[in-house]
């Protein structure tokens, strides 16, 4: 016991340490930096290159890692945030998404991927401390942090830059007045916790004596983790939520095994929430969700008609002609297809009712396999299977994201995070059932009608036709009585709430729809790959979901289909430069948050009001004031606190 | 145009061209005729970015050098040999639309790869059904090559390795604890320990699935250590491994350890360091032999990359090896004429087996082990293992 205590401590220490410069940037920017693990990496890439490489002290290669991460960490704040001051949150989250891509495949090229030794050149002196044997580097890590902690809590309490920064998290329009330059605090603000990003990629390196690029995304979801259960912003807490964390898994993982890493991690995080919703020393306050505000107010989907719906119906069927394309081709189609259909869950959840969900895996996931169990095992039909597999994705989701109705501002977010992460984790580990690492194989191919799918072409047709039926399903509800009402909860959830809409139950509603949708599509997945496994379903297939759908418009079915489109055929255009391929998935991604935050099947701001003088009554304007009547005309979209920047700076 | 119809235009044009572009990438096949200068083509489909990556940079090295020798040699036929890689990142959704495009291919001759057992298996389907041959070098998982007759792997299945690890393990003593990686290749061998560890008697006092993104293990290597083993298996790769090693010196987790084949490569000792000292690996490949063959591929590769070739990068060699000889062999110089030439050839050269024949099940039958010992930070040859 007291061996995993300790176990546990030196490894919440690390998580501690990244979890610190999260929360940091959260209070100041109110942004969660997705690309914060990727800071780690490189801190600890070029920690190695400085030590092991070159030779120098364990000090001069934390020095160096400090500078090159603060530096990346300054330009973060000025490509991938504060374009996005003012905006929706969901830009400057889709952003450091991005910039983790881009990062995450730069150190992979730069560094190679290769797993390497990492030499602290520490002299070798040891302790036992009951079974467990203390080396040099365990205490100097313990040491640092625990510096490290006193002197930013100094820092930040006495002196004048420190005044600035807690001023600026807790009122950023407040301090911008009292003549806080609080674009410069943020400037500095991102630095610093990159810093610590960096340093802590260094010290855990040298503690596990090996590194490779690819550890960072681990580690940076575990930070996130750690900042939410110890109250986002709160720095008091991140190390706290870092030390429970780390303790939380030495046990777990003692006793139930490694496998059960992700669960623990993820399943305290809702835990915590559930249980305290501003997490262990968080404020309680109300903060803007990521897609809320102005976010769909300034874009005007297109509308399509009757004409130009069947032509493109009619395009898409031209692959099902067998010879017209290649197998790799229809093969890409068939892609596309699977990622349209997941993507379309989040035009239900995020472009009707306005929530973000970060963990759309995992309804996929559960779709997949229990379409794979009720095919193979139950040997149900696969029309049968696919709407059953949905129906399970939409009840389990609708229920596990039940009890984060209550939470608001980054939290409701992270909540889906670690829902979707749990998901794959607990299939992971529910190894009689699902076959654990192994997953499932030779899942029977779908027979239709007396027709045996098995051709790429075949997959083809049955994927198009289900998408179709998906893409009326969406389109008919958008139109219901439904449809107002979640669209009255996007565009200003108070105001529904006081016209009498009990929210919650709506947004349960939504997620269970696409919840559904998602399901579905997992049953074409497993279907069609004929495998599933866990790992497949992990938080990055989350990200891109999200991506694909903000990307594409959540406004319209379509964008969903154009998102993918652009996003999974675009990257197959790339694989030309195959090592390159998905950093400059990661370049083009940050261009189109950039110029098309809104989505490309969109039309932007100037256009659709140009549009809507000439040419009134049309659906946008339909659309605004179906919420409006519903909830009166209360004051639009609240301005956010950035929208004071810049003013004193 | 109003600026709605202009924007579906657009939208169409950019399906179309996403369509077209798809399709053309991968329409220009090459010729197959017997007196053609055209190079030779062959497909890969390995990780190369991803928590995989590093094996498919073996491979790579791997190839490499086969490739030097073989159109330094002047190609085959006058025809320059030529590899295809495709980065699947080691994800099934990735392998199946590269099994697609080497299929659609027509100048893609054979296949090699993926990486891990799970992977290659969603491929198979397309290249069984295409009739292109899919070379599954380091597939182990003793169903691979049960899609069909274009499924062929030179890996020894572990059904036999495993067997032959538990074998070792019971030479020391009956209380085994084993740590294998939660993938299928992990869990299929970890099932055969456990029969062959109730066939010899012993007892399976702790084991833990670990995780290939893991990298603290102190957890549960301190409830192995507290089971008192007298001998621990590791069925992990060698990333993985090395961590492991160090954090039981770490615990005070000290008995014999045995890893697995995979672990024998210069990266497990670079890793470990110290801590690699006394692990046993069981091996078919040793560069150490004095076979020609096999000297002369552990020169080149040292002499190019600096550091001696592991399991991953032979596998690859002697993969890529194989296929050329095929191709010399074939009756007739296409995909199914390099197939029939691997399955009715005998005594194919080898620097893992010496010759390889492929046996019905298109597998190397009867493969010899033997074991290594790490001694001052090197492999060497052990007859006594314990």
């Amino acid at each position: 016991m007291f061996d995993l205590l300790i176990a546990g401590l030196i490894n919440g220490n690390a998580y501690a340490l990244v979890a610190l410069g999260l929360s940091l940037v959260i209070g100041v920017a109110n942004v969660v930096n997705f690309a914060h693990g990727s800071l780690f990496a490189v801190g600890a890439m070029v920690g190695w290159l400085v030590t092991s490489s070159l030779g120098m002290p364990l000090w001069l290669g934390a020095l160096a890692a400090i500078i090159v991460t603060a530096a990346l960490g300054w330009l973060i704040n000025l490509v991938a945030v504060r374009p996005f001051a003012g905006k929706a949150p969901i830009a400057a989250v889709l952003a450091t998404i991005a910039v983790m891509i881009i990062l995450d495949n730069l150190t992979q090229i730069v560094f190679g991927p290769e797993v390497r030794r990492f030499d602290s050149g520490l002299p070798d002196i040891t302790w036992q401390i009951g079974g467990i044997t203390l080396r040099l580097i365990d205490v100097v890590i313990l040491v640092t942090s625990v510096t490290l902690m006193l002197v930013l809590a100094g820092v930040l309490r006495c002196s004048k830059i420190g005044r600035a920064i807690r001023a600026t998290s807790q009122d950023r329009e407040a301090a911008a007045q009292m003549g806080v330059p609080v674009a410069r605090v943020q400037s500095i603000a991102f630095m610093v916790s990159a810093a610590l990003g960096g340093l802590a990629g260094v010290l855990v390196a040298a503690y596990f004596t090996t590194i490779a690029p690819t550890q960072g995304f681990q580690i940076g979801l575990a930070g996130i983790a750690a900042a939410a259960i110890g109250g986002l912003g709160s720095l008091l807490g991140a190390v706290i939520g870092g030390l429970v964390l780390g303790v939380a898994e030495a046990f777990g993982v003692g006793l139930w095994g490694d496998s059960a890493r992700q669960l623990i991690t993820f399943g305290a995080l809702l835990l915590v929430l559930w249980i305290r919703p501003e997490g262990i020393l968080g404020k309680k306050t109300v903060r803007r969700e990521p897609l809320t505000g102005t976010f769909f107010a300034q874009a005007r989907p297109v509308v399509m008609r009757r004409w130009q719906i069947a032509v493109l119906i009619a395009l898409a069927l031209i692959p099902t002609i067998p010879g017209v394309f290649d197998g790799y081709a229809v093969q890409i189609g068939v892609q596309i297809l699977a990622f349209a259909m997941i993507a379309l869950s989040m035009t239900v959840i995020g472009g009707a009712a306005g929530q973000l969900s970060l963990g759309q895996a995992g309804p996929v996931a559960l779709g997949a396999y229990a379409a794979a169990m009720l095919t193979k095992d139950a040997g149900l039909p696969f029309l049968v299977a696919a709407p059953l597999a949905g129906l399970v994705a939409a009840v389990l989701i609708a229920l596990l994201n039940a009890p984060s109705w209550k939470l608001s501002g980054h939290y409701p977010a992270i909540a889906t995070l670690a829902t979707g992460a749990a998901i794959s984790a607990v299939l992971l580990v529910a190894t009689p059932i699902t076959g654990g690492g192994s997953g499932i194989a030779q899942i029977p191919l779908p027979d239709i009608f007396g027709i045996q799918i098995s051709s790429t072409t075949q997959f083809y047709a049955l994927g198009l036709g289900i998408l179709l039926v998906l893409i009326l399903l969406v389109h008919r509800l958008g139109r219901s009585h439904l449809g107002l009402t979640w669209r009255a909860i996007r565009d200003d959830e108070v105001a529904a709430r006081s016209a009498g809409i009990a929210t919650p139950q709506y947004k349960s509603l939504a997620f269970g729809i696409g919840g559904f949708i998602a399901g579905v599509a997992g049953a074409f997945w497993a279907a069609q790959f004929g495998f599933v496994e866990p790992k497949i379903f992990n938080p990055n297939l989350s990200f891109q979901i999200v991506i694909i759908a903000v990307l594409g418009s959540m406004l319209r079915p379509f964008g969903a289909v154009l998102g993918s489109i652009v996003l999974v055929g675009g990257l197959e255009v790339f694989r030309v430069a195959s090592e390159t391929r998905l950093l400059i998935y990661g370049v083009v991604l940050l261009l189109l948050i950039w110029f098309r935050p809104q989505g490309i099947w969109t039309l932007p701001l100037p256009f659709a009001r140009l549009f809507r003088r000439k040419d009134a009554g049309t659906p946008v304007v339909a659309e605004q004031s179906a919420s409006a009547g519903l909830v009166g005309t209360l004051a639009g979209p609240g301005t956010d606190a950035a929208g004071g920047e810049g003013a004193r700076s | 145009m109003n600026l709605r119809t202009r924007t579906l235009a657009a939208a169409a044009a950019l399906t179309a061209t996403a369509l077209v572009a798809a399709g053309c990438a991968s329409s220009s096949g090459g010729s197959t005729d017997a007196d053609s200068t055209e190079p030779i083509v062959f497909g890969v489909s390995g990780p190369l970015t991803g928590n995989q990556a590093e094996y498919g940079e073996n491979w790579q090295e791997g190839f490499a050098i086969a490739l030097d020798e073989i159109n330094g040699a002047g190609g085959i036929n006058g025809r320059e040999v030529q590899i295809d890689f495709q980065d699947s990142q080691g994800e099934a959704s990735q392998a199946t639309t590269i099994a697609q495009r080497f299929v659609s291919d027509d100048s893609v001759l054979a296949v090699l790869g993926d990486f891990s057992s799970a992977t290659s298996m969603v491929a198979s389907p397309i290249y069984q059904r295409a009739g292109l041959l899919q070379l599954g070098i380091t597939n182990s998982h003793p169903e691979f090559t049960a899609t069909g007759d274009y499924i062929f792997s030179p890996s020894v299945t572990q059904a036999v390795e495993a067997r032959v690890i538990e074998d070792a393990a019971h030479e020391i003593g009956s209380n085994i604890a084993v740590f294998y990686l939660n993938t299928d290749w992990g869990n299929t061998a970890f099932g055969v320990l456990q029969d062959q560890a109730a066939a010899n008697g012993d007892t399976i006092v702790y084991s833990s699935p670990v995780e290939e993104a893991s990298t603290d293990f102190r957890p549960q290597l301190v409830q192995a250590r507290d089971a008192k083993p007298d001998v621990v298996i590791f069925y992990t790769y060698y990333g993985t491994t090395a961590l492991l090693v160090q954090q039981a010196e770490q615990t005070g987790l000290d008995v014999p350890f045995l890893a697995v084949g995979s672990n024998y490569s210069a990266e497990f000792l670079d890793l470990a360091q110290d801590a690699a000292e006394g692990v046993y690996v069981d091996t078919t490949f040793y560069p150490e032999s004095d076979d020609p063959a096999v000297e002369s591929f552990v020169t080149a590769y040292t002499d190019e990359f600096g550091h001696a070739p592991n399991l991953f990068a032979a596998y690859a060699y002697d993969g890529l090896k194989q296929l050329a000889w095929a191709a010399e062999n074939a009756e007739t110089l296409d995909r199914e004429g390099i197939r029939n030439a691997l399955r009715d050839g005998t005594d194919i050269p080898s620097i893992i087996y010496g010759t390889a024949t492929y046996n019905d099940e298109r597998r190397i039958d009867s493969p010899r082990f033997q074991w290594l010992v790490v001694e001052d930070g090197q492999f060497v040859l052990t007859d006594q293992v314990g």
